[in-house]
């Protein structure tokens, strides 16, 4: 890797941490582009160096939250269970998925979702669809 | 996970982007393992993401607890718009 390479990689880590502190995420949708369109890492390799960077930064950043009574510990312990067994398939799956092609369904697996975040309606919001606003005309009545 | 939070638990967008960290380390503990075991990981790479890693960790957390729920919920939004986008194109 080159210096200026090492030194692009140090400032990444910073954004990377930065989003996965302010966006709940664990930094792969930033880190793993990063390493596949700048550093030109195969998908797979980018994949496994997303996820050793991820879980000490992603424990730092709960912690953070937690310090603030912000995490909802209750859910946590079925979401790591739920999460590590379909975590466990889903690795397995991915090495055995061409590169290229799971760049591609990762790619528009997210923008489906940040297009449904971005077009949402303010919650319980008037005349708004979806199981929340559904849930509180219920409340009302 | 963050958009199933706030749908399905009813989770504010700040608790649920701090949840999802919270769970996201095991996950991402055990998530790892495959790669490991298949060499699939750059120790190097890592070395250098990691300390700045965790320093902006710190500062999004902070970051976060001072925007409001709904910007958060349009700025996660649109984020993943444009990382989609950067991998398709």
């Amino acid at each position: 890797m080159s210096v200026e390479a090492a030194i692009l990689t140090l400032v990444f880590g910073l954004i990377t941490g930065f989003s996965s502190g302010l966006l709940g995420v664990g930094g792969g949708i930033i880190m793993v582009p990063y390493l596949v369109l700048a550093l030109g890492t195969d998908q797979h390799l980018a994949q496994g160096t997303s996820l050793l960077v991820i879980v000490p930064v992603a424990a730092v950043g709960a912690i953070s939250h937690s310090q603030k009574g912000l995490v909802a510990w209750r859910v946590v312990p079925s979401l790591a269970i739920g999460g590590v067994a379909g975590a466990y398939v889903g690795s397995a799956l991915a090495l055995e998925t061409p590169s290229g092609q799971l760049t591609r369904m990762f790619a528009v697996f997210l923008f489906l979702i940040g297009l449904r975040l971005l077009l949402q309606r303010r919650k319980g919001g008037r005349g708004s669809s979806g199981d929340r606003s559904a849930g509180s005309d219920h409340d009302h009545r | 996970m963050v958009p199933a939070l706030v749908l399905f638990v009813h989770l504010s967008q700040h608790g649920a982007h701090a949840t999802s960290l919270a769970a996201i380390a095991p996950i991402a503990a055990v998530a790892l393992v495959p790669f490991v075991l298949h060499g699939e990981t750059s120790v190097a790479a890592a070395a250098l993401l990691l300390p700045t890693s965790m320093v902006g960790a710190i500062v999004g957390a902070r970051t976060m607890h001072r925007l409001d729920d709904e910007l958060l919920r349009r700025v996660f939004g649109l984020v993943l718009i444009v990382v989609a986008g950067s991998l398709l194109l």
